[in-house]
């Protein structure tokens, strides 16, 4: 499934080639940056829909970066992948938004994390005005009286 | 039906051996020279055990564990090691739920008794499920008996790796069993004994969590783990605060109280870090599990765009739980009453309260 486009954060080359190969067939594109910096330089002029990122990195960390894409009104999904001794990093992070968390060094149920960000990251981009709470419960009674109408049958 | 065991040895001599023997005492017994004959005889057949030896080659052992992980969750898996490697082995391994760690080389009677200790942390939950040719109420009346027992345990002995180990695999039931049967929608619309204590709570969190995954199609085994041992686990905190404090009674609580119960959810976290590596999702589930939509939850006031997917999944089946114990309701009636009271679905992203009455659907009306 090719679904939109991803961006790969992390100083180290070669965890961003084994990623890159793991995932081209999930993203349509996938573009990289080394720290946040970086990654904010690409999102001025590619549309990303994902962002999976380091939490340590130079320059700017995976703390800075969700900070500034947040406070800038960017909600991209953001995955975080962690190791050991980062727990007060990923409490910070939790504040500003993280769709998702990978442990290092295995990144158990990568492709799927990746699947939901890019699926949720490409229907953010396509929402309309957010509907009333009127509309949402005529919505759920709609969805009841079907279960309702079940029960009666 | 015999035990099955699979010997990953680099030693073809040493497991030939300790096959034989193993053999006369009825055990069912193949060999593999290497990591990748080890996952091909994993894939080709079904084994109770894996012995597999930390230095096996052509797939370490790293990748056949990770292998293992992902295809037969259900294996127990018992890593060989000589001695002087003993202790950097369990500390890389650590990230791996392995059963058992054996001194290489092992006899006969060191590998079974092995075994009989795994067996008598094993068997005390699941095998009080019922079989998948039960009706659907026994079924979940036997989950919800096996999960009571296990959050007593927990509760009172505290939470240990094994006991975590547990939890993964109880969870793991616990979806086969949402995931085997289609009917569940009928008998969530009849049940009316819901039950209202505080072991029973966790095991209608982490159905109702399933279920909800079930109709979101969020069904990958990484995401059905988190979710289950989350939804089980969520209310882990309590167990740091007193006694007393542990009935959710928010009605007869003071200021005081309500401060107390709020910071469970941090104290969950501290439960949590205390077991060797947890993933990190199945913390932000249990710190999270009491934040809202509206940005007026606990313990950070997260509002609906930064609360973790997941956790939102458990915030909704943990707050529909404590909906219908506290106004003694059954299931279906409080689904009626809680969708029609803006205050309470303000409170919950409407694309996960919408799965939770799609839960009440027969499947086929999702589309």
């Amino acid at each position: 499934m090719t679904n939109g486009n991803l961006l790969i954060v992390d100083d180290e080359p070669l965890i961003v080639k084994n990623l890159k190969f793991t995932l081209e067939d999930y993203a349509s594109e996938i573009f990289t940056a080394a720290n946040g910096l970086e990654a904010i330089e690409v999102l001025k002029k590619e549309t990303v829909h994902c962002i999976i990122c380091d939490i340590n990195m130079p320059k700017m960390n995976g703390v800075d970066l969700i900070k500034a894409l947040r406070a800038a009104g960017n909600q991209v999904p953001m995955i975080f992948y962690t190791g050991h001794g980062n727990r007060e990093l990923m409490m910070e992070v939790i504040k500003y938004g993280a769709f998702d968390f990978l442990d290092k060094p295995n990144m158990e149920g990568l492709e799927d994390v990746i699947s939901r960000g890019l699926k949720a990251g490409f229907n953010r981009n396509d929402l309309e005005t957010p509907a009333t709470e009127d509309a949402y419960i005529s919505e759920f009674q709609l969805l009841l009286s079907e279960i309702d109408a079940e029960k009666k049958l | 039906m015999s035990t099955s065991i699979l010997l990953a040895e680099p030693d073809k001599k040493f497991s030939v051996e300790l096959k034989n023997e193993l053999m006369k005492s009825s055990f069912d017994v193949d060999v593999a020279v290497n990591g990748k004959e080890c996952q091909l005889k994993v894939f080709q057949k079904k084994f109770t055990y894996v012995v597999i030896n930390f230095e096996i080659q052509q797939h370490s052992v790293f990748e056949v564990l990770n292998y293992l992980k992902s295809n037969s969750s259900a294996i127990k898996i018992i890593v060989s090691v000589t001695s002087s490697r003993r202790d950097e082995v369990a500390e890389t391994l650590k990230k791996f739920v392995i059963s058992s760690v054996i001194t290489y080389p092992y006899t006969k009677s060191e590998l079974i008794a092995c075994i009989e200790v795994i067996k008598s942390i094993n068997s005390p939950f699941l095998s009080g499920l019922a079989s998948a040719d039960a009706t659907i109420e026994e079924q979940i009346k036997a989950a919800k008996e096996v999960t009571n027992k296990y959050i007593e345990t927990v509760y009172s002995q505290g939470l240990s790796p094994a006991l975590f180990d547990n939890g993964n695999k109880l969870g793991d039931a616990i979806h086969q069993m949402v995931m085997r049967n289609k009917d569940f929608h009928l008998v969530l619309q009849k049940i009316n004994d819901y039950g209202s204590d505080l072991t029973t709570h966790p095991f209608w969190v982490a159905f109702f969590s399933m279920l909800m995954c079930k109709t979101l199609n969020w069904d990958s085994p990484r995401t059905i783990q988190v979710i289950a041992i989350g939804g089980l686990l969520h209310d882990i905190g309590l167990t740091r605060l007193p006694k007393e404090m542990r009935e959710y009674r928010p009605e007869s609580w003071n200021s005081e109280q309500r401060a107390m119960y709020e910071i469970h959810p941090k104290l969950g976290i501290d439960v949590l870090q205390e077991m060797e590596k947890v993933p990190e999702p199945i913390i932000q589930i249990v710190y999270q599990h009491h934040e809202t939509s509206d940005g007026l939850g606990y313990p950070n006031l997260l509002s609906d765009t930064k609360i973790f997917p997941l956790a939102k999944v458990v915030i909704l089946a943990n707050h529909f739980s404590r909906f219908i114990m506290t106004k003694n309701l059954t299931p279906f009636e409080g689904l009626k009453e809680f969708i029609v009271d803006r205050g309470e679905i303000q409170k919950f992203d409407p694309v996960i309260i919408k799965s939770l009455i799609k839960c009440f659907m027969k499947a086929d009306k999702e589309k």
